[in-house]
């Protein structure tokens, strides 16, 4: 009977220490966030904004867009609604599918926030951080889960 | 087993059969599941497909000539038989097109969405292509 009750307690232990493992994996589920997160920034700063209509130069992306506006100085009220346009949609898309987003573009002469910043308390966080043109333009699009 | 509590040759193997089948049941057990995972749709090999058919690119925009008209679903990755793909530009729900090919589901459907650049009236926008897939 000693020797049924071990066998019992050893299987019990096996269970719980495939369980630990299994659960302990969380690095698969955080590099697919961490992926889906650079992947969508890549794509959103390759969007395209149309800065002079008209013009042959009109056709530029949103990184381009960016850098030009730092060469300038600090972007006007306009130019930081044509931003919020097109940063939206993605912010929409992955708080949709994936959890809070926020995004933090530093333009050398002003920091720009879009997306709701969640308050204290939040739990873990992803960051993709892009550096632009020379690196005097930085763009972080944060998601929290 | 006697007064002092030690058991008898015929237990001893009695407790030893039994710690034998519930090993083998519980080995079983974890085999079968590995191998429903194996049974599995494959999310990468659907991503091959769909970039080998110029459905997907990773760094490249797919163009639509227009809302509903855009690159056609021919034919199916090797056992599938059945697929939905939207494309639709991000945080926006309406679709810009449907592309269905196969059979109606009928069981487990693997879903999954991807970030891309859709190009339309000469405009690439950031967008997502959702592509729905079954056995």
């Amino acid at each position: 009977m000693a020797v049924l009750v071990d066998a019992l307690i050893f299987l019990v232990v096996l269970t719980l220490l495939i369980a630990v493992i299994y659960s302990a994996s969380p690095g698969k589920m955080s590099e697919d966030r961490t992926e889906m997160l650079r992947s969508y920034h890549s794509v959103m700063l390759a969007g395209e904004v149309s800065a002079n209509e008209g013009s042959s130069m009109s056709v530029i992306n949103l990184a381009e867009y960016l850098i030009a506006l730092s060469i300038i100085g600090a972007p006007g009220e306009e130019q930081v609604l044509l931003i919020e346009k097109m940063v939206n949609g993605t912010i929409a898309e992955l708080k949709m599918t994936l959890g809070n987003t926020w995004l933090v573009i530093d333009l050398g002469s002003a920091v720009l926030h879009f997306g709701p910043q969640p308050s204290d308390g939040i739990g873990d966080v992803y960051a993709d951080r892009r550096e632009l043109g020379d690196g005097s333009v930085v763009s972080t699009l944060f998601l929290t889960v | 087993m006697d007064c002092e509590g030690v058991g008898g040759f015929l237990e001893s193997i009695l407790a030893v059969m039994v710690v034998i089948t519930a090993s083998s049941i519980f080995l079983v057990v974890l085999a079968s599941g590995t191998m429903q995972v194996e049974e599995d749709i494959d999310q990468e090999e659907v991503i091959s497909w769909l970039i080998s058919n110029d459905l997907f690119f990773k760094d490249g925009v797919v163009s639509l000539d227009g809302p509903g008209v855009g690159p056609s679903l021919s034919g199916l990755p090797e056992g599938i038989s059945g697929m939905t793909i939207v494309y639709r530009p991000s945080g926006n729900s309406t679709p810009l097109v449907v592309l269905n090919q196969g059979e109606p589901s009928t069981g487990d459907v693997l879903a999954f969405q991807r970030p891309l650049l859709i190009e339309l009236n000469g405009s690439k926008f950031p967008g997502v292509m959702e592509v729905r897939v079954w056995r």
